[in-house]
């Protein structure tokens, strides 16, 4: 893997890094043919910050999978995490970087097992930090923009002159949608008395926003301090945020994605009535620890068994393949932070990745010639909805155990594969029949219940075990 | 009880808000009197908790262009809360741009001071932001608690050089011990001293001047003239360092002139005096 930045993309570089930095421990990166990801996820998995840069971003961009031939693609692509206070310190000061840097080279040293930054900055000198990293398997958040109903458009600056007025110390933040106007609230809780605390509440016209859209009166609350630190990168740029959501208990996506060469996307769980975040967090962390080389054995396997698993389904209606493959990943990303197995050989990643545009259109959605794509994603999206989810006996064993064996073990959650060792620690996922279903239906509820509106049917039809969830989450 | 205000000229929402921060500094709770001609802020701390006396006033007109207030009742037509400044601070930092600031006594889930900010937005549009400030109002059978302490028989009364060099002098005997002794004489001199075991390290600034006190100058006490004294000699008083530092570091009114009186082995008061805002500030003297 090898690609260098060019000077005047750094800094923006280095700016999308702080504020991943706000957000996550540990920064994942994964050079995909559409673009490099940098992701994380915060350590109560109810925050996840991802940005894809495109090849156009970079002056030089190779992801590694031109020199590799499939068989062993799985083990050579890099999908590794770093920790992340050794990468911001490679971007620490951000104004010298401005100043001083021409190019910034990142690479993959196989022999030390190291990834590489080098910054070559004016009268010839050459700053190389050599960071360790993990491999791991993919971080990554299942949802769907386009399936929300609420959806605005505002500039940075406004967003940021909002957030301005609550304290610094606020946590939480409540957001009011109603056809007319949006309420911000700060969200006061209940345990110190409600009674002492500052209330804060202001209302927003539709006309400031570049974009309003309002489907659902809701009121969603999210952590504002993430949100403050993809603003502080927004405004920087000065580039528009769009946030994209539903309803308490679903999460909200906030993106910055103007700029063709990236794109950016923090999702953030809702507040859902009635349940509390301690479960999903400590359910969630059973899911953490993912050996690494559990997937690797199966890899061989796996492949033949996506690639059969595809030709069958291919038979079957583009929806439906689609559907399927949205369904292996909602059922393994029941689970806030989904990490599944990437799918490595170049072209598995098209489809892979076409499969996941309809559920993450962030993936591949800005580089070129994805117009098409991008409408064709939101058929794909309705056809989702009602039809292939209408055939559960016949896409769920299409999602055959085979496939999800990757996903299994990635997200942890089943017993059922032999040579899949999930951690064990799982016992909380009733399932044994189905794959890779969410372990925490609160969590799922919380964050990535990326059960859209869509996948709620859906599951409920699917598995018994998804259905139980979905419904303990419903109550 | 009603209470509403309305603040409308930038520079005097900024001026508002500097008030405040100073109070803030010195005081965590501090009670609110509002008047139909003044506001006060109020703080008599007990002696446990360090005894400071806090009497803040500024004059309504100066600040409000819309000003109507009900007291409790015709013959107290005035109001006591309790509040924390800090929360005011916060919620008057966002109005620093605003074209209007309106405050009002109010009953949400409890009793409050209600902010209501008006932000111009980028449309051209306002923004209104509303802060909801929780009050305890305080019962007329507490009121006698906050009358405005006397003005003591000081012995000397002597202009404070420049806070900026205070502090810095201040903060670095923080380092020696918690109490400084503050000493002044009626001929512009003073002396800040700290006492170690090992050490005694002593400030002295000199060619301040002495404010002469006339009869209508003095806030409160009966008897205003400071005694005959040799102005040579030196009044001195021992007080918390901490509580000085604080009061040195609130300062961001700037004031032109602050007065320090000092009672002999009593009590310290601090005199500032800006532009309608008078800030009176009682140290009691720890005995050594």
């Amino acid at each position: 893997m090898k690609c260098i930045i060019p000077g005047i993309n750094v800094k923006v570089f280095g700016r999308a890094i702080h504020s991943l930095a706000k957000i996550g421990e540990e920064l994942y990166l994964e050079p995909l043919e559409h673009g490099l990801a940098l992701r994380t996820v915060n350590s109560s998995r109810s925050a996840y910050a991802c940005f894809v840069f495109a090849p156009s971003f970079f002056q030089h961009y190779d992801d590694g999978s031109g020199q590799l031939n499939s068989q062993d693609s799985e083990e050579d692509v890099l999908r590794c995490k770093i920790n992340m206070k050794s990468c911001l310190t490679v971007f620490k000061s951000l104004s010298t970087i401005e100043r001083t840097v021409d190019r910034c080279k990142i690479s993959l040293n196989l022999q030390e097992s190291r990834l590489v930054f080098q910054l070559y900055c004016r009268h010839g000198i050459v700053k190389t930090h050599n960071l360790s990293f993990i491999e791991c398997e993919t971080l990554q958040a299942v949802f769907s923009k386009d399936l929300c109903p609420n959806a605005f458009t505002a500039q940075a600056k406004l967003l940021s002159d909002i957030v301005l007025n609550f304290q610094n110390n606020q946590e939480e933040v409540t957001l009011i949608m109603k056809p007319d106007k949006v309420l911000l609230k700060n969200y006061v809780e209940d345990e110190p008395d409600p009674k002492k605390v500052v209330h804060t509440e202001l209302g927003l016209d539709p006309i400031e926003f570049d974009h309003f859209q309002s489907g659902v009166d809701t009121e969603v609350t999210f952590c504002l301090k993430e949100l403050r630190a993809i603003l502080a990168f927004a405004e920087v740029t000065a580039l528009p945020v769009s946030a994209h959501f539903e309803s308490a208990g679903k999460p909200i996506v906030f993106s910055i994605d103007s700029d063709p060469n990236f794109e950016g996307n923090i999702v953030l769980a809702t507040l859902a009535e009635d349940l509390s975040t301690q479960d999903n967090a400590t359910q969630q962390s059973t899911q953490n620890s993912q050996p690494i080389n559990r997937s690797m054995p199966s890899t061989a396997a796996k492949r033949t068994s996506y690639s059969s698993k595809k030709s069958s389904v291919s038979s079957t209606s583009f929806g439906r393949r689609v559907s399927g493959e949205n369904l292996e990943r909602k059922m393994a990303s029941g689970d806030a932070v989904k990490e599944r197995q990437e799918k490595s050989s170049a072209s598995k990643l098209d489809e892979s990745t076409e499969g996941f545009r309809v559920i993450k259109p962030m993936m591949g959605v800005n580089n070129g010639g994805e117009g098409s794509t991008r409408n064709g994603r939101v058929n794909l999206l309705t056809r989702t909805e009602e039809d292939p989810w209408a055939q559960p006996s016949t896409s769920s064993p299409v999602i055959p155990l085979q496939n999800n064996k990757h996903l299994l073990h990635s997200v942890g959650a089943d017993t059922s594969m032999p040579e899949v060792t999930p951690p064990g620690s799982d016992e909380d996922d009733e399932e044994d029949m189905v794959p890779g279903t969410p372990p925490s239906k609160k969590f799922k509820s919380l964050f990535f219940g990326l059960s859209q509106a869509s996948s709620q049917a859906s599951q409920q039809k699917e598995a018994p075990v998804l259905a139980e969830e979905t419904d303990d989450e419903d109550s | 009880m009603r209470f509403r205000g309305k603040i409308v000229d930038v520079g005097c929402i900024q001026h508002f808000t500097r008030v405040i921060s100073m109070v803030a500094k010195l005081a965590k709770n501090c009670t609110v009197r509002i008047t139909a001609s003044k506001i006060y802020f109020i703080l008599s701390e007990r002696l446990v908790n360090g005894g400071v006396n806090i009497w803040c006033e500024l004059s309504q007109t100066n600040f409000f262009s819309e000003y109507a207030m009900d007291g409790l009742s015709e013959d107290y037509n005035e109001i006591f809360l309790e509040v924390v400044p800090d929360n005011m601070v916060k919620c008057l930092k966002t109005a620093q741009t605003a074209k209007s600031v309106k405050i009002k006594l109010t009953k949400k889930h409890s009793p409050c001071l209600t902010f209501e900010v008006e932000l111009p937005s980028l449309t051209g549009h306002s923004r209104v932001v509303t802060h909801d400030v929780p009050v305890n109002v305080i019962p007329r059978r507490l009121w006698d608690e906050f009358e405005e302490p006397e003005m003591p028989d000081f012995d000397v009364s002597i202009y404070m050089p420049s806070l900026k060099v205070l502090r810095n002098v201040t903060d670095k005997m923080k380092n020696l011990n918690n109490y400084v002794t503050i000493a002044a004489n009626g001929s512009g001199e003073m002396v800040l001293k700290v006492e170690t075991d090992m050490a005694s390290v002593s400030t002295h600034f000199g060619d301040l001047s002495n404010p002469q006190w006339s009869k209508e100058n003095m806030p409160a006490a009966a008897n205003s003239q400071p005694k005959d004294r040799d102005p040579e000699k030196f009044a001195e008083a021992r007080i918390d360092i901490r509580k000085f530092s604080q009061f040195l570091s609130g300062q961001q009114v700037n004031p032109e002139r602050v007065i320090c009186n000092i009672l002999d082995n009593r009590v310290v008061h601090f005199f500032l005096l800006h532009d309608d805002v008078s800030l009176q500030y009682f140290m009691p003297v720890i005995s050594s």
